[in-house]
């Protein structure tokens, strides 16, 4: 499903290139966890993956489509349809309370499913909480608004920014084992970068990045 | 150092480091400020500069037909050109000087000008007082010190009393090459023109104030929205209240203090760089001078500043309170943000709404209708404050969820809206008061243009000094009929007696707002008068009623069968049979020709022959020049509406640019799930537009009122006159696109930009 190979990022300010001839793969229904030292290059790696940011060599392949060929539109297309991110700073639409807000990528991909996100929000524990305007929210519960939002659409692929840095332990485990459980029952990649070791043991691959490279744990 | 300056110093440090990271902040701020404080200044320079020539028309009771005045103003007129001509016997004429706010004439020959009989000390003094009144200096008093005839060249020589030909003939041949002979031509319907024209001005300057007083304070209000994730960490970090009320304070008004001082100092800039530009249009428009850039800038700094503490001041007691709450940012901005209107008070919004626009009714004075003015455009406001996020939000929920993108961009342009209320104000004030003068200038426009086809029924008028009746004696090659006149005193006040030919078929041409059943009868058989708007109004007259006028054979008792409009007039008149008045008028103010245009020339030389003071006149351009008159009298007010409208929707744009850069997140968010970046802006832009429009739908019916109540209580009490309330809808969307355009022109503009920071990965992850 996601196919790097000798992945080059380098920034103009920095001597080093922050991802050095970085390859991974991760096959569909498989997960993997990214942890490494702040600013080690983890938030760039997955920003690379969703092709918000340009490489500076390499290649990316997600679902068949390699990100550097794509054109902007098809890039746009690519990610509505295949690609669900769980933002660091959840990134919610704060016009919306949360049963827009997770519906939302659904509804522009065009797979709304009112029963299937009910079942989403119900295994989140936001069940009685989704008519709430999301500034209402905590920032667990945000949180988990986000990841909602990133699963409903059905992605092939979801990139995760340490989806539970804002939760606490109890929510954390039943979060992201729902996370993980998702992602295989669904067949979908799911690249997490985390500073958690205990979200990280959830992979079935584990990664530790260091210097521009993966080293598997 | 004391421990509070310590904290002090560091809170404010710790505020202005973040200047860094976003420096767009408090530079959109000054910006803000900035263009009000330049806008108000334009806006009062040419207020000042154009009231300046405003002062000319105090002398029009003294008999002055033309002024000589300089070709260019390369070559200005000196002393030794109005000495050399008074000593070739052009004693006629008298100099005067105007800057923006003098006007100085040379009173000596002025008083020696007048006839000998009236030539007293007491008349002298009459004249003194009245010059002095109206703020009219000798012109020994105003040059002296530093001001002399480099600094401040004569403006003029007014031509004092009637020119025969011989008189105007010698007078052209004697003047240099530099000067010219031009019409002084301020006569008393243009004075009252002016009127009207000063009026605007008060108004456009009133307004101008009001909306910079909006701009200032929401710029204030985003600087405090910008400010609270700091505030809310130096309060959770221990400092008090108090020392942050006092950094914010200083914040303030160190960012309003460089806004406002630069924005005084390029408004009079700009002002200067288009004086000469003004001058001229004043010169060939009104006759008039316009020299604004001689107003004191240091004096509008001086205003500027004190109005910038003030406000401050004002903020910092709004803001008291809100720091208390502020140890938690969430709470904070709700308490800001998402204040919920309760239901029960829109009943007593719409309430007080339909009070304020039934009260109107009642409104008696002009100070009364001025101040209503005020508060129609507060209701307003309130109502932009209050109701436009609901009826927006009642809008926005109407979108159907399967288009979510759109769905998105009404919901956010909900929240946006009640985050840019105040700057929504500025605007509204500008679209509201805009589109009501226009409605009530194209009103009066359609009304003058019609009373004065209908009033003017001849094909030809002819307007001569000559002292006798041309319609009578050595018969006219063509129909003259005269228009008999005599000014009388009632109650202390000049009435004009005017006459009004006898004949039936002239009955169509008198436009009537009111008259009796038998007015026509009663008025043929000498029984009955019409009287003007003027007279009605401001002697509380109407049709039924009776006056006594001053006739030959004494105090004679008339019916009132009819009111006529007589716009531009700011006498009191009646009109008389032309039976009545024919045997003891005092003037002829015209003659109305009937010739055809193959008998113009014939008529022409007749006249020629018997008066070469008279002027042969077609209807079609006397109605061209009326109407030029019109025009020119409401250009500066244009320009001052626009200029104020601009600066509003400028404020506004810088409003809701500050606010879109808070939802970055959002937006990267869209382009994270695949929304293109067209698409993006074409949202955003969807959302400014959904905002605009509602603001301009909402200011559409206070526009209407403001139009109503200027058309039928300012002019009333003002003028003493009114016209029927024309609402042309093209009047009307011109006004709303023009607003509406300024905006989204200026909002779309930012949006090219916006591209570049989607792919920013700091923001995205």
């Amino acid at each position: 499903m996601i196919a790097v190979s000798d992945l080059l990022k380098h920034y103009p300010d920095s001597s080093s290139p922050i991802i050095d001839q970085l390859s991974l793969n991760v096959i569909a229904g498989q997960s993997v966890s990214i942890q490494g030292a702040s600013g080690c290059g983890k938030s760039t790696l997955l920003a690379l993956l969703a092709g918000f940011e340009q490489s500076s060599g390499g290649t990316i392949v997600i679902a068949g489509h390699a990100l550097e060929r794509l054109s902007q539109e098809a890039a746009d297309s690519f990610r509505m349809h295949h690609l669900g991110v769980i933002f660091q700073q959840f990134n919610l639409l704060d016009c919306f309370n949360v049963w827009d807000n997770v519906a939302f990528t659904a509804r522009l991909k065009g797979n709304y499913n009112a029963s299937r996100q009910q079942t989403l929000l119900n295994n989140l524990g936001l069940a009685d909480r989704h008519k709430a305007p999301v500034s209402m929210l905590s920032g667990g519960e945000q949180q988990r608004v986000a990841i909602a939002r990133a699963l409903n659409h059905l992605p092939d692929v979801v990139l995760a920014d340490e989806p539970t840095g804002n939760l606490d332990e109890q929510t954390s485990d039943i979060v992201s084992q729902l996370l993980f459980n998702y992602c295989q029952e669904q067949g979908a990649a799911l690249v997490v970068v985390t500073h958690s070791s205990d979200v990280a043991r959830r992979a079935q691959t584990q990664y530790r990045l260091h210097q521009g490279r993966l080293a598997q744990e | 150092m004391s421990r509070a300056m310590r904290v002090l110093i560091l809170a404010l440090g710790t505020q202005l480091a973040t200047y860094r990271q976003r420096f767009w902040e408090p530079l959109l701020i000054i910006v803000a400020i900035f263009i009000a404080s330049a806008g108000l200044t334009a806006v009062a320079l040419i207020n000042a500069g154009a009231s300046s020539q405003l002062k000319q028309f105090a002398l029009v009771d003294v008999p002055i037909n033309f002024h000589v005045i300089p070709r260019s103003e390369n070559s200005p007129l000196t002393r030794s050109d109005y000495a050399a001509l008074r000593r070739q016997g052009l004693n006629a004429l008298v100099a005067y000087t105007q800057t923006s706010d003098r006007l100085a004439v040379d009173t000596v020959p002025l008083f020696n000008l007048l006839p000998a009989a009236n030539r007293s000390t007491s008349q002298q003094n009459s004249i003194a007082q009245q010059a002095a009144l109206n703020g009219i200096e000798d012109i020994n008093q105003f040059y002296r010190d530093d001001v002399t005839l480099q600094t401040h060249p004569l403006s003029g020589l007014l031509v004092v009393g009637a020119l025969s030909p011989e008189q105007y003939k010698l007078l052209e041949e004697s003047l240099p090459a530099h000067l010219q002979l031009a019409p002084f031509t301020l006569t008393s319907s243009a004075s009252n023109l002016s009127d009207s024209f000063s009026l605007n001005l008060w108004a456009m300057g009133a307004l101008m104030v009001l909306v910079s007083i909006f701009i200032v304070f929401n710029a204030f209000n985003l600087l405090l929205a910008a400010r609270t994730p700091v505030l809310v960490k130096l309060r959770q970090l221990g400092v008090s209240q108090a020392i942050l009320l006092r950094v914010l304070q200083l914040e303030m008004f160190i960012l309003a203090l460089v806004g406002a001082v630069g924005g005084v100092i390029a408004g009079a800039s700009l002002v200067s760089a288009i004086t000469p530009v003004l001058s001229n249009i004043y010169r060939f428009l009104l006759d008039g001078q316009f020299s604004g850039g001689q107003f004191s800038t240091p004096r509008l700094m001086l205003l500027a500043v004190v109005f910038c503490a003030i406000a401050v001041m004002i903020m910092g007691l709004l803001i008291r309170q809100l720091l208390a709450h502020s140890l938690a940012r969430r709470s904070y901005l709700v308490a800001v943000f998402k204040q919920r209107f309760k239901p029960v008070y829109n009943f007593w919004l719409l309430l007080s709404l339909a009070a304020v626009a039934l009260g109107a009714w009642l409104v008696a004075s002009q100070l009364q209708a001025l101040l209503y003015i005020g508060l129609v455009l507060i209701a307003g406001c309130t109502t932009v404050v209050l109701l436009m996020p609901q009826l927006m939000s009642l809008v926005a929920r109407r979108i159907s969820t399967t288009k979510p993108l759109l769905h998105w961009s009404m919901h956010n342009a909900v929240s946006l809206s009640q985050r840019t209320r105040l700057a929504a104000c500025a605007f509204f004030i500008a679209l509201a008061a805009n589109i009501g003068m226009n409605v009530m200038v194209d009103s009066f426009r359609q009304a003058t243009e019609q009373w004065l086809e209908q009033r003017l029924f001849a094909p030809f008028y002819v307007y001569t000094d000559f002292e006798g009746d041309l319609s009578k004696g050595e018969a006219a090659p063509v129909p003259l009929l005269a228009r008999y006149g005599k000014d009388v005193r009632v109650n202390g006040q000049t009435l004009e007696l005017r006459s009004f030919p006898d004949g039936i078929e002239y009955q169509q041409y008198l436009m009537l707002d009111d008259q009796s059943p038998w007015a026509w009868s009663a008025f043929h058989a000498q029984r009955g008068v019409f009287i003007n708007q003027q007279f009605a109004y401001r002697e509380g007259l109407s049709t039924g009623d009776t006056v006594s006028l001053p006739l030959t054979s004494g105090l004679q008792a008339f019916e009132i069968v009819g009111v006529y409009p007589d716009y531009g007039n700011p006498k009191a008149q009646v009109l008389l049979p032309e039976a009545l008045l024919s045997n003891e008028y005092a003037l002829i103010s015209a003659y109305a020709a009937f010739a055809s245009s193959s008998e113009e020339a014939a008529l022409e030389s007749w006249l020629n022959e018997h008066s070469e003071s008279a002027r042969l006149i077609p209807r079609s351009t006397l109605i061209e020049q009326s109407m030029m008159v019109f025009s020119r009298t409401f250009l500066t007010t244009d320009t001052l509406n626009l200029v104020t409208m601009l600066v509003a929707a400028l404020s506004f744009f810088v409003s809701i640019t500050l606010l879109v850069m808070d939802i970055k997140p959002q937006l990267l968010l869209l382009r994270s799930v695949g929304v293109s970046p067209f698409r993006i802006k074409l949202s955003l832009f969807s959302q400014y537009c959904f905002i605009a429009v509602s603001c301009a739908l909402l200011a559409l019916p206070f526009a209407l009122l403001l139009a109503w109540l200027l058309v039928n209580k300012v002019n009333r009490f003002a003028f003493h006159w009114t016209y029927p309330l024309i609402l042309d809808p093209m009047i009307i969307m011109q006004s709303l696109l023009i607003g509406l355009g300024l905006l989204l022109l200026l909002m779309a503009l930012p949006l090219g930009r916006l591209q570049a920071r989607f792919y920013s990965q700091q923001e995205a992850l």
